[in-house]
C-alpha cells in the first residue's frame, strides 16, 4: 500500500515538473509569439498566424508524437521523452498564451498610449508601467482557465511513455486489480486545480483595486 | 519674457488620412499669454490640428514652430524636414494636451497620475513631484481625492485630474481637445471654470470646443474651421458679434 502511494507520489512529481517547466518556458515565449502575430511585417505575422493555427487546430496528443519522433526522421537524432514533452507542451501553450496576450494588449484603449506619448514617457516605460499592468489584469481570468487546463493536459505525456501521475495510476491499478489508484489520481488533479483556482482568485482580488 | 513672444507658429499645415484631406493649409500663431479657440463643426479638422502639434500625428506638408524650436520646417533647398528624436522630445515637453476622454491611467491613484510624469519625465524626486501634485490638485479642488482611483471619480473630476496632470509638466502651450464633450452639461461648467481660471493666469492655450459662450469669454482670438480650412479668424468679439463669412454666420446661428 505504502509502495503504491510512493509510486503515485513520484508520478505526481513528474506531472508537476511538466506543469512548472511548461509555464516557465511558454509564458515568455507566448509574449514573443504575440509580438510576431501583431508585427507590422506581413510575412512574420502570416508565419506566426500559421503556427498558431496548427497548434490550435490539431490535437495536442498528435503534437506530442510529432515532437518525439520528428527529430529522428528529420535530423537523425532523438531526444529524451521528457524533453519532447516539454518542447511540445511549451510550443502548444505558447500559441494559446500568445492569443490571450494579444487580446489583452489590443483591448487597451488607444488613449492610454496617446496620453503616455503626450506626457513624454519613453516607449518602454509606457509599455511596462502603463500598458502591461492593465493587460495583466484583463487576461487573468483567461490565463487561469488555460493554466488549469494545462494541469489536466499533463496526463497526455504518457502517450510517448513518460511516467506521469496518470500513467502510474493506470499501471498500479492493473497490478492491484483496483480502480482506486485512478480515483486517487483524479483527487490529485482536483486538489492541484483547487489550489490554483484559489491562487488566481487571490490575484484577481488583489488587482481589483481599480476598474 | 517678451509679451509678443510667439509660442507657436503653424504655417500651411496639411494633413490627409487615407487620401481624405483633413487639413488643407492652416496658418495661425499664438503669442504668449493668449488663448486661441478653434471652433467649427465636427469633422472640420479641429482635433487633428492639436494632434499634429502634440506629435500624435505626422503632417503631410507645412511648418510648425513651438517656442522657437522647429518641429517641421523646410531647409534652404525647400526640402521638408522634421526635428530629430531629441528635439522632438524637447518640443513635446513644451506642449500639454488635455483629451476629450481624459485618458487617465486607471491603475494609478489620482496623486500618482499627476506626480508620476514629473518623476519620469522631469526627473523630479517623488517628494518634489508629490508636493507639486498637491498644489495642483488643490487648485482644481480635488486634494481630498488624491488617494482615490480614477474609476471612483465623476467625469468632471477625472477631467480636472487630467488638467492637473497636464499642468504638472509646466508646458508653455496647453491644448484642450473638446475638454467638455464627454461630460454632461452639469459637469461642463466646472471644467470651463478651471480653464477660465487658467486663462487669467496668462497661460498660452489652444482650445478646441463646442461651447460657444465659453469660447467667446476666454479667447483672445478665434478661428472658424470648416472642412480643413480657416474660413474666418479674428478677435473673439468680432467673430461672435459680427461674423462676416456666411458659413460662420450659419454655424453660430445654431448656437443662439
Amino acid at each position: 500500500m505504502s509502495k503504491m502511494f510512493l509510486q503515485m507520489l513520484s508520478g505526481s512529481l513528474v506531472s508537476i515538473e511538466i506543469f512548472v517547466l511548461t509555464l516557465i518556458f511558454a509564458i515568455p515565449l507566448g509574449f514573443l509569439v504575440a509580438k510576431g502575430r501583431m508585427s507590422k511585417n506581413k510575412i512574420i505575422s502570416a508565419i506566426v498566424n500559421f503556427y498558431i493555427m496548427v497548434m490550435r487546430g490539431t490535437p495536442l496528443i498528435l503534437q506530442l508524437l510529432f515532437f518525439y519522433f520528428a527529430p529522428y526522421y528529420i535530423f537523425g537524432f532523438s531526444w529524451g521523452r521528457f524533453t519532447a514533452v516539454i518542447v511540445a507542451f511549451t510550443i502548444n501553450y505558447a500559441a494559446y498564451f500568445a492569443e490571450i496576450y494579444r487580446g489583452g494588449i489590443q483591448s487597451i484603449d488607444k488613449g492610454q498610449y496617446e496620453a503616455s506619448s503626450v506626457l513624454g514617457y519613453t516607449k518602454s516605460y509606457s509599455f511596462f508601467h502603463i500598458i502591461l499592468p492593465q493587460v495583466i489584469k484583463r487576461i487573468m481570468p483567461a490565463m487561469a482557465n488555460e493554466i488549469i487546463t494545462l494541469v489536466k493536459d499533463t496526463a497526455l505525456a504518457q502517450t510517448i511513455g513518460v511516467a506521469e501521475l496518470f500513467r502510474v495510476a493506470q499501471t498500479t491499478s492493473s497490478r492491484v486489480f483496483s480502480t482506486m489508484p485512478i480515483f486517487f489520481a483524479g483527487v490529485f488533479y482536483f486538489i492541484m486545480n483547487g489550489v490554483l483556482s484559489k491562487l488566481f482568485d487571490k490575484v484577481e482580488r488583489k488587482l481589483a483595486y481599480y476598474e | 519674457m517678451n509679451k509678443n513672444e510667439k509660442i507657436i507658429e503653424v504655417k500651411n499645415l496639411q494633413k490627409s488620412f487615407d487620401g481624405i484631406t483633413v487639413l488643407k493649409g492652416v496658418d495661425f500663431s499664438v503669442y504668449k499669454g493668449q488663448v486661441l479657440s478653434i471652433i467649427g463643426s465636427s469633422g472640420s479638422g479641429k482635433s487633428t490640428i492639436l494632434r499634429c502639434i502634440n506629435q500624435l500625428e505626422t503632417i503631410d506638408e507645412g511648418e510648425i514652430t513651438i517656442c522657437n524650436d522647429k518641429l517641421y520646417y523646410y531647409d534652404e533647398n525647400g526640402n521638408a524636414k522634421s526635428a530629430d528624436e531629441k528635439e522632438r522630445k524637447k518640443i513635446n515637453l513644451n506642449c500639454g494636451l488635455v483629451f476629450q476622454n481624459f485618458n487617465l491611467f486607471p491603475h494609478f491613484s489620482v496623486l500618482k497620475n499627476v506626480s508620476d510624469p514629473q518623476v519620469q519625465v522631469l526627473k523630479l524626486t517623488r517628494k518634489e513631484a508629490d508636493e507639486n501634485a498637491f498644489t495642483l490638485l488643490e487648485k482644481v479642488g480635488l486634494l481630498d481625492k488624491k488617494d482615490n482611483f480614477p474609476c471612483q471619480l465623476s467625469g468632471g473630476q477625472k477631467q480636472r485630474v487630467s488638467i492637473a496632470r497636464a499642468l504638472a509638466l509646466k508646458p508653455s502651450l496647453l491644448c484642450f481637445d473638446e475638454p467638455t464633450s464627454a461630460l454632461d452639461p452639469e459637469l461642463t461648467f466646472e471644467i470651463l471654470n478651471i480653464i477660465k481660471m487658467l486663462s487669467k493666469e496668462d497661460r498660452t492655450m489652444i482650445v478646441v470646443t463646442h461651447e460657444m459662450q465659453f469660447a467667446k469669454e476666454i479667447s483672445d482670438e478665434v478661428i472658424f474651421l470648416d472642412s480643413g480650412m480657416i474660413l474666418e479668424r479674428g478677435k473673439s468679439s468680432e467673430i461672435f458679434n459680427n461674423p462676416e463669412n456666411e458659413r460662420t454666420k450659419k454655424f453660430l446661428m445654431k448656437f443662439d
